[in-house]
């Protein structure tokens, strides 16, 4: 199975709390498994607390396995001592939510999205890194001169093109976007999915997709896995999931995703007075 | 292609109400000039420091006598068209030594500051970076140094080491440096946990250069800040120190070391404590509006305030 | 035709900026009847948390306000300070996107229910206490009695914007105003919260102005939308007119750039990004962005806001009949 990028089995991450009546432990991934193949975008919904983020952060060793395995491109990464963290984070990399904290106000674009080719030694010299760091730019929509620009200069949609150039320029294998579009503007969303389509398409790429947004969810992914308590409760083929839900909680997602028109919105009103009468 | 290439449009104004959640735009040095002119205190602040900086690079060709020319005959002389700040009690021009005694404090100022600076901050930024034991132990052994009062410490500093200009300057320098510790630690907390240092561990960046490259640059500013006010400190506690003769010694002049001398004149020759008082006074006085000042450009929180609230 | 409960006329704010003037909402008109629901649909840029902001007189300072509002009949704008707060208090109730710091973490929640209701109306403590278990009841959290001493933290992220609700709800107003109150919440969470409101609405008879940018709240809430762009109101109509036959080309890509379930074909996403403050374009403020682009005063002349249907108003040269593709380039 050479064609499996990343590969989690009975993925458990605990975290030791402190409260009042004593420590406790938060099971924030409570037994995940899962597999990526190369080409495909995993969907992983849930709604927060879900544990969809924390997932995603222990692909990259963001936060330490407590148990379980992850496989990435074959090896067991789960154990990985810390000076070869960095080899990793050269094969998976992240997209973050708000795209405004994940940039350090104090660097430019072009330092911000160069780093990865750097710190990877991808590139050797200024002006070939420069020239990456323009490909890049351009790869995501971007002009040439956005480089000079602080990232207060730019505007919400702009500043996630960066942090998606800068997720590429690290030529990963497989790519975490946790929560791109929650921080864009609506008008905005649209032009960054398909902007992520596109890419995934011309350089087939792999994305694991994690968002609360369901219909985000069903138009970027081939499959979805759908989380919640630290649990993934149904897996399968996005057509499948949303059409033959077989869990109760998917269901009950499924059902909250909000009308569409106002006709649709009086239709579930007066189906839910018919049912229960309380 | 996929999408055309987006304009550059000015994202939403920072306007009041309107700003973004988060850091606001990190402050340019176009902004510090800016705060500084507009206020004259601390501009009057900027202006006399520089003068002082002067003096102490040029006092010796700018005052109209030496520090230690003497003049008997013309002892404890009142202030006077030839003798501006009078004269003390071996007749030696108070101007003159006013003046060139800037170098010293200023000197002893600069040189234990730059120390602590330096101490400081390293000792902080591995505290708060590492945590944990790192954190625990740097952070008792600057506890136990905060417990002194800054003066007492000094003071025994300087009576384990010996009097002196440069003990004097070892004894600031360690008084000093938890303070640039605490300040550092406190930034880097709150740093640490800001996105974009996430986002550089999962590059991959090496420790090392996270903290040179995302973390020691977004704490300047409180401690540029707190630079300022621990100068103008330090040429307190120089002066202190001299007053109890256990920094510059005499023959070299230093405000502190005027002021001890002037103590059995002050009946007859105000003028020998004043003068040097007052420059002690306005010295630190400057630095403290001047760091206020910054304060209010690197301080991102209050920027923001401030942007909103100004303008007519 | 009965008095409406708030009305705003010819709204405009704007703030003097290091980079010059920006106008944040450049003439907005608004009414709101008892008992209704007015959406106002905007994004980032389009003034429509600034127009409410305003029209309450809670923007910060350094900000001008022009325009008259008027609630329940009285002028708002003329007010001073304090007759303002206490009358804004008593017939206005706000709940604002992030409970978590809407609600002060120091006090309990019934306290913060109560406050407004013992000071505005001078009620004893026992009487607030009462009314708190009253509101957390009918906010429909669970064992008011107890919760009302809790704090807070102690609530999920749901149940405290339902505390908003009743901290909102404390003092019976006319009116209350919702801005971006679901967005930090869950999916399943938003459906509650959103049929609460509808339910209260219903029983009290308050009319509610909710701001969202999400187009799927409105289709659940409202009875009239207005949505604005570029500080001005771009399109308004009762719900289902605006749904059916939307007019303005932005409104016609905003509903159409929603992805769909079942449809994985590119979206018909909108270049570009909403305008800056700073630098409205002259003429339509959409005309950067527009596919449609119909005609040639389009770039240079502001369309006036102008009937195009029943209770329908659309400010937009192009009053074409809805057809097939709304406006919107697909990439």
């Amino acid at each position: 199975m050479s064609d499996v990028v990343a590969a989690v089995e009975d993925l458990h991450v605990r975290f030791p709390v402190r409260t009042a009546s004593g420590k406790r432990e938060v099971r924030a991934v409570d037994g995940v498994s899962f597999e990526i193949t190369h080409g495909e975008t995993l969907g992983l919904v849930g709604e927060s607390g879900s544990g969809k983020s924390t997932t995603g952060l222990a692909l990259l060793r963001l936060v330490n396995p407590s148990a379980g395995t992850v496989r990435i491109l074959g090896e067991d990464v789960t154990s990985w001592p810390r000076r070869r963290l960095r080899a990793l984070r050269r094969q998976v990399a992240m997209v973050f939510q708000d795209p405004q904290s994940s940039l350090d106000p104090r660097h430019s674009i072009g330092s911000s999205i160069e780093e990865p080719i750097r710190v990877h030694r991808l590139r050797d010299g200024t002006s070939a890194r420069r020239a990456r760091v323009h490909e890049l730019l351009e790869q995501v929509g971007l002009p040439a001169d956005a480089a000079a620009r602080h990232p207060h200069e730019l505007s919400g949609g702009q500043r996630q093109r960066v942090g998606i150039a800068r997720a590429l320029a690290g030529e990963p294998d497989l790519i975490v976007l946790d929560e791109p579009l929650s921080s864009l503007d609506v008008s905005v969303q649209a032009q960054i999915m398909n902007l992520l389509r596109q890419l995934q398409d011309d350089l087939g790429l792999t994305y694991l997709f994690i968002s609360h947004d369901l219909a985000a969810v069903a138009h970027m992914s081939d499959r979805v896995a759908v989380m919640t308590s630290g649990r993934i409760v149904e897996t399968g083929p996005a057509v499948e999931i949303y059409e033959h839900p077989r869990h109760d909680y998917t269901r009950a997602l499924l059902a909250a995703i909000p009308p569409d028109t106002p006709a649709e919105a009086r239709g579930r009103r007066a189906n839910a007075e018919h049912r229960s009468p309380a | 292609m996929t999408t055309s290439p987006t304009e550059f449009s000015e994202p939403v104004a920072v306007a009041a109400g309107n700003a973004p959640a988060g850091r606001p735009s990190a402050a340019s040095a176009r902004d510090v000039a800016r705060v500084l002119l507009r206020r004259p205190l601390a501009l009057g602040g900027l202006v006399w420091i520089g003068l002082m900086v002067v003096l102490a690079l040029f006092g010796t060709l700018i005052a109209p006598s030496g520090e230690n020319d003497v003049d008997v005959p013309h002892m404890l002389q009142g202030p006077s068209g030839l003798h501006w700040f009078g004269t003390d009690e071996l007749g030696r021009d108070v101007l003159s030594r006013v003046i060139i005694a800037a170098q010293p404090s200023l000197e002893v100022s600069v040189v234990s500051v730059g120390f602590a600076l330096v101490a400081g901050v390293l000792l902080g930024l591995l505290a708060g970076y590492y945590g944990r034991f790192a954190d625990s132990f740097i952070m008792r052994c600057m506890d136990i140094l905060f417990a002194f009062p800054v003066m007492l410490l000094a003071i025994a500093i300087v009576a384990v080491l010996g009097a002196g200009i440069g003990n004097a300057m070892i004894a600031i320098a360690v008084v000093y440096t938890p303070i640039f510790a605490r300040i550092t630690r406190a930034s880097v907390l709150s740093v640490r946990e800001d996105v974009y240092v996430r986002a550089a561990v999962s590059i991959g960046v090496p420790d090392r250069e996270i903290i040179t490259r995302h973390i020691l640059p977004n704490v300047a500013g409180p401690v540029i800040v707190q630079t300022s006010l621990s100068l103008g400190f330090a040429i307190l506690t120089e002066a202190a120190l001299s007053f109890l003769g256990l920094g510059v010694q005499p023959p070299q002049p230093s405000w502190g070391g005027m002021l001890y001398e002037a103590q059995g004149f002050m009946q007859q020759a105000w003028w020998m404590a004043v003068f040097p008082g007052l420059a002690i006074v306005l010295t630190v006085l400057s630095f403290n509006l001047v760091g206020d000042a910054l304060r209010d450009v690197l301080d991102p929180r209050r920027r923001t305030q401030l942007e909103a609230a100004a303008r007519p | 035709m009965t008095e409406p409960v708030f009305s705003v006329r010819d709204l405009r704010v704007s703030v003097r900026t290091r980079r010059g003037l920006a106008s944040i909402v450049n003439g907005v008109d608004l009414t709101v009847d008892p008992g209704r629901t007015l959406a106002i649909v905007g994004e980032s840029g389009s003034g429509k948390s600034m127009t409410m902001l305003a029209a309450t007189g809670l923007t910060p300072p350094g900000v001008d306000v022009d325009g008259s509002v008027r609630l329940l009949g009285t002028d708002l704008r003329t007010m001073r300070d304090r007759q303002l707060r206490a009358f804004r208090g008593r017939h206005v109730g706000f709940v604002f996107q992030d409970p978590l710091s809407s609600l002060n973490p120091l006090m309990t929640v019934g306290r913060q229910i109560g406050e407004a209701y013992q000071l505005l109306q001078g009620r004893s403590r026992a009487d607030a206490r009462r009314r708190s278990i009253e509101l957390l009841d009918q906010v429909g959290i669970p064992e008011p009695e107890q919760r009302v001493d809790s704090y807070p933290h102690h609530f999920s992220g749901g149940m405290q914007q339902r505390v908003m609700i009743a901290m909102a709800l404390a003092c019976e107003p006319e009116l209350i105003i919702a801005d971006e109150a679901t967005t930090a919440l869950d999916v399943t969470i938003q459906a509650q919260v959103i049929d609460l409101v509808t339910q209260l609405q219903a029983k009290l008879g308050t009319s509610v102005i909710w701001i969202t940018h999400d187009l799927s709240v409105v289709a659940g809430l409202a009875d009239t939308v207005a949505v604005m762009y570029g500080g001005r109101i771009v399109e308004q109509a009762p719900v289902d007119e605006l749904f059916e036959r939307p007019v303005h080309p932005y409104t016609r890509a905003l509903l159409a750039a929603r992805p769909r379930i079942g449809d994985r074909s590119p979206l018909a996403a909108i270049p570009g990004s909403p305008p800056s403050p700073l630098q409205p374009p002259p003429g339509c403020a959409f005309y950067p962005r527009c596919s449609v682009r119909a005609d040639a005063r389009c770039a240079t002349e502001l369309p006036p806001l102008a009937p195009v249907g029943p209770g329908h108003l659309a400010r937009t040269f192009y009053a074409g009949v809805a057809d097939a593709v709304p406006g919107g380039s697909v990439s």
